[in-house]
């Protein structure tokens, strides 16, 4: 009896160990899932408002504004209806952020996904700053086109555009590395190549600078043969040989 | 060899040549599904009205980069319906028709010259004549043409991408249509822009 009551408190206090190793897991589970889902919200936020911050070493022009050089961070506005809207705020070296314009753009298309956001200039005259054109983020095919009036193309290259000041003392800008992710779009008259002005923050990869359009007529028509048709027929040649060549060697079984 | 020999080797061709021969058609209809999605896509893109309503001053026309859409290219007759992207290499051509560096936008004029697979996008180009309709769809309109002329030129012609008057749009493709491999000469076809 001893034994047997010896043996059922065992039990049961193996049972109650279970129990509790169970409700440990349980909230170490728990706790897990909760901490996964508080870091995993800034992403989705960041998904959404397409979040990206560029360090600029000299001054470029986005729609009305000339930003100086210093760390930029540029969001969609949180608008359901609208996806075009961009709010650029310029972060002081307390890493503050102070919004310096909301401009309206177009979406744009690119075919190629992008690993990486990436920004693209237009060259403009060589007293005038560059202007950003088109903005991409990592992993999403559409983006934003910025849009510049002629009037305000003009003003820029005789630099008359008012020109705001950084909120604060601009932050200490790191000399951008000899490539970053910027692609120019060339205009007949380039005068000169520009230094690349601006990279993501930090640079996670050694950069690719984007093959610009090759503005000159090609020297031969292109190649205009898909090998489509070939590699279906190859398939189902292949598919149909096998399945003949599987057949012939179960009837020879069954010889 | 023995006949338990001749079995498992005839066994083991089979499933290989099928399952090479499920891969390259899985290849196949991955490439047509990706065409499928870049088409589709980029459809919406063109259909999607601009963020800006109405702006005062005239915007500036920009050089696209690689990849961007042109404009959908259609043809009514031959019920020919593909988007058109800017560039001319092999992985834009996968994906639909290629506006050729260097030559005319809708938005700008010139001769605006596109190619496209005669095995896949062009393939109804094989039945066009001459007064055909071509339309061109671009987010701020359609433009028309009507095709002037057709010829068979070599690769190295490209003369016929030149701007000249009455060509204004200039279609490229492979010729013959029925050949396998890299075809010898391009299809040309001439458009010139008509009214309405």
């Amino acid at each position: 009896m001893s034994f047997l009551f010896w043996n059922r408190t065992q039990e049961e206090a193996s049972e109650g160990e279970d129990i509790m190793t169970l409700k440990l897991h349980v909230a170490l589970l728990t706790t897990g899932l909760m901490s996964l889902a508080y870091l995993a919200a800034p992403a989705v936020a960041d998904e959404w408002d397409k979040m990206s911050t560029f360090q600029f070493n000299q001054p470029v022009e986005v729609p009305g504004h000339v930003l100086m050089p210093g760390t930029y961070v540029f969001k969609l506005a949180d608008s359901q209806s609208d996806r075009s809207i961009v709010e650029i705020f310029h972060q002081d070296h307390r890493g503050m952020d102070h919004i310096v314009t909301t401009a309206m753009a177009i979406p744009a298309y690119r075919v190629n996904t992008p690993d990486r956001t990436i920004l693209t200039f237009e060259e403009r005259q060589s007293n005038a700053p560059q202007a950003v054109n088109r903005w991409f983020y990592p992993g999403d095919n559409y983006g934003v086109q910025f849009l510049y009036a002629k009037s305000e193309r003009v003003e820029s290259a005789s630099n008359v555009t008012a020109t705001p000041a950084p909120a604060a003392a601009p932050a200490p800008v790191a000399p951008a590395p000899p490539a970053a992710v910027a692609e120019a779009a060339p205009q007949p008259p380039a005068p000169q190549q520009p230094p690349v002005i601006a990279q993501n923050e930090p640079p996670a990869a050694p950069s690719v600078t984007e093959p610009n359009a090759n503005r000159e007529v090609p020297q031969e028509l292109p190649k205009t043969a898909s090998e489509f048709p070939f590699d279906l027929t190859l398939g189902l040649l292949m598919l149909s040989a096998g399945t003949g060549v599987l057949a012939l060697t179960r009837l020879r079984r069954n010889d | 060899m023995s006949v338990r020999a001749w079995r498992w080797t005839g066994s083991a061709l089979g499933l290989v040549l099928i399952l090479g021969g499920a891969i390259i058609l899985g290849w196949c209809f991955r490439m047509r599904h990706e065409a499928s999605v870049a088409q589709k896509r980029a459809r919406q893109s063109l259909v999607k009205p601009p963020a800006v309503h109405a702006p005062t001053p005239p915007l500036v026309a920009r050089q696209p980069h690689r990849g961007d859409v042109i404009a959908e290219l259609l043809i009514p007759r031959l019920r020919l319906s593909t988007m058109v992207f800017e560039g001319d290499d092999a992985g834009i051509l996968k994906l639909g028709a290629g506006h050729i560096p260097g030559t005319g936008l809708p938005a700008a004029g010139g001769n605006i010259a596109i190619a496209a697979h005669r095995d896949t996008f062009f393939r109804p180009l094989r039945k066009i004549r001459p007064h055909d309709i071509i339309a061109l769809k671009t987010k701020t309109g359609i433009t028309r043409f009507a095709v002037r002329d057709i010829e068979i030129v070599r690769p190295s012609d490209v003369q016929v991408l030149a701007v000249a008057p009455g060509r204004d749009l200039t279609l490229v493709t492979c010729y013959p249509f029925y050949y396998i491999g890299s075809a010898p000469k391009r299809f040309i076809v001439h458009a010139g822009r008509i009214a309405g």
